[in-house]
């Protein structure tokens, strides 16, 4: 059907819009609207321009020209093969950095608690103290730094087991057998891990136990000042119980330093392997720098593909 | 002897990448004046116009038949569309200076045949800047059609509309672009 909303003019006829006769110009027209247009435009001057210039145009576009690639698009084996636009890399690298970080802080927190199984740990054993006088049983303190001696688990009081031991682990480890003063009956052990390269152990009640001589041990061992009836005055803190089951036959509970530092009632610390960046003892073991550096290299290497999948986006 | 595009389709689909690349061939030329002409910018053209091939390379399973450029040219569409709404940059050379400065690398055959009237140069500049001021829907609608010769069912499988939609964009940006011309001087 005819569309004609166009009026005016010198012609007695509605003119078609100008959307028909651009198509009329162009061709796009069919059928009987055809016929009906083009008597209009024979005896219209209006349209006839109208679609003069249509036809002007239509010439001039199919002219416009078509412009050559600066190269060919044509595809390699290399681009079929290993799409670059994916951001595949960048999710598994952004995986990787989350294993690898959750990794170091496990191992950084193994290592600053002194933990059981790595041997980079040290382990403060006390409890089953309570046979003599002092009553104060499993209390510890690290380092010799007065002892805020939390009490732990002292679930074997009276048994009266005197004097330190060092429960040594699978490989290394050495006994001490440090027992000078079991008046106090308290009783401390310094087990290693599993591992069992170190073992620190302090003295009971006043007592000075330099060290403990395990096999490969490179840690600090610091000697424990615990007088019961002396006030801390350098409050420790103590962690949490990690095990309550050692490798002794005692009911003991673990306890770990968070900063097992010497003072004057600790004077016998001794060092036998790298310290770490705090005062006193630390210990210290490369995996947790290792793994630190694996994840901010692969957090880097996220952030780079992720860069770049944003803005390059195309095969240059 | 040309090699039907069915030909090549099929054996591209069958693993052939020669084969594809003769269908690059073939249609590179038009898919980058395209982009081009759409996006303005012959960078970003070069980029649209690769990843399109490389996209219709991974997806040449979902092509059921039909016109092969349509079906290609879609996906040319789409990639400027998505580059243009991602790229925050502004054209480094637009399609305008490039033919003012005749830095393009080349003119192609215009691809609606040879019974076509010679243009100066400045008619040319003038058309394609009439052109780049369409809204894009139109822009893109008169070039697959009157610049480039596709039909309205091919154009309306390259836009995704029906073909009514498609002849009311191609006349609605052809009444507009006259009225460029006019203002221009080119008409």
């Amino acid at each position: 059907m005819l569309r004609l909303i166009q009026t005016g003019g010198t012609h007695d006829m509605e003119h078609p819009n100008s959307e028909t006769l651009a198509e009329f110009a162009f061709g796009g027209l069919g059928g009987g609207e055809r016929e009906r247009v083009e008597s209009h435009v024979r005896d219209c001057e209006q349209c006839s321009a109208e679609v003069g210039q249509y036809t002007a145009m239509s010439g001039m576009l199919a002219a416009l020209p078509e412009y050559e690639p600066p190269r060919s698009f044509a595809l390699s084996d290399f681009d079929v093969a290993a799409p670059r636009r994916s951001l595949l890399p960048a999710w598994l690298s952004l995986a990787a950095s989350i294993v690898l970080a959750l990794g170091m802080v496990g191992a950084i927190a193994r290592s600053n608690s002194g933990g059981g199984a790595s041997n980079s740990s040290a382990q403060y054993v006390s409890g089953a103290a309570s046979s003599g006088g002092a009553g104060q049983s499993a209390s510890e303190s690290s380092a010799g730094a007065g002892g805020t001696a939390s009490g732990v688990n002292s679930a074997a009081a009276g048994r009266g087991m005197s004097g330190m031991r060092v429960v040594p682990g699978s490989s290394g480890g050495a006994e001490t057998g440090g027992s000078t003063s079991a008046t106090s009956g308290s009783s401390m052990q310094a087990s290693a891990g599993s591992s069992g390269t170190s073992a620190s152990i302090g003295g009971s009640a006043g007592a000075s136990v330099p060290k403990a001589a395990a096999g490969r041990s490179s840690h600090i061992v610091p000697a424990l000042g615990v007088r019961p009836e002396r006030t801390p005055t350098l409050p420790v803190p103590v962690q949490t119980i990690v095990n309550t089951s050692v490798a002794t036959a005692t009911t003991s509970a673990v306890i770990r330093p968070l900063n097992p530092s010497p003072t004057a009632t600790s004077p016998s610390i001794s060092p036998s392997g790298p310290v770490g960046g705090r005062s006193g003892a630390r210990i210290e073991h490369p995996l947790p720098w290792i793994l630190g550096v694996g994840s901010l290299a692969s957090f880097l290497l996220f952030l780079f593909f992720l860069i770049r999948g944003r803005l390059h986006t195309g095969y240059r | 002897m040309t090699i039907p595009d069915e030909s090549l389709i099929h054996e591209a689909q069958s693993g052939s990448l020669q084969s594809f690349n003769s269908l690059v061939e073939r249609y590179q030329t038009q898919a980058y004046s395209l982009a081009l002409r759409y996006v303005g910018d012959n960078y970003l053209a070069e980029d649209v116009t690769q990843e399109a091939f490389l996209s219709a390379w991974n997806s040449l399973g979902s092509f059921k038949g039909g016109s092969f450029r349509a079906w290609l040219f879609r996906i040319v569409l789409n990639e400027c569309r998505d580059i243009h709404r991602k790229s925050a940059r502004q054209p480094q050379m637009s399609l305008e200076k490039m033919l003012e400065e005749g830095s393009l690398l080349g003119i192609a055959e215009p691809s609606a045949g040879p019974d076509t009237v010679a243009m100066s140069g400045s008619t040319l500049r003038a058309i394609e800047r009439c052109m780049q001021r369409l809204p894009d829907d139109q822009r893109v609608a008169v070039t697959l059609s009157d610049v480039q010769g596709f039909s309205y069912d091919e154009i309306s499988v390259v836009l995704g509309v029906p073909v009514g939609t498609v002849k009311s964009r191609i006349n609605r940006g052809r009444v507009q672009l006259r009225k460029l011309l006019l203002e221009s001087g080119e008409l």
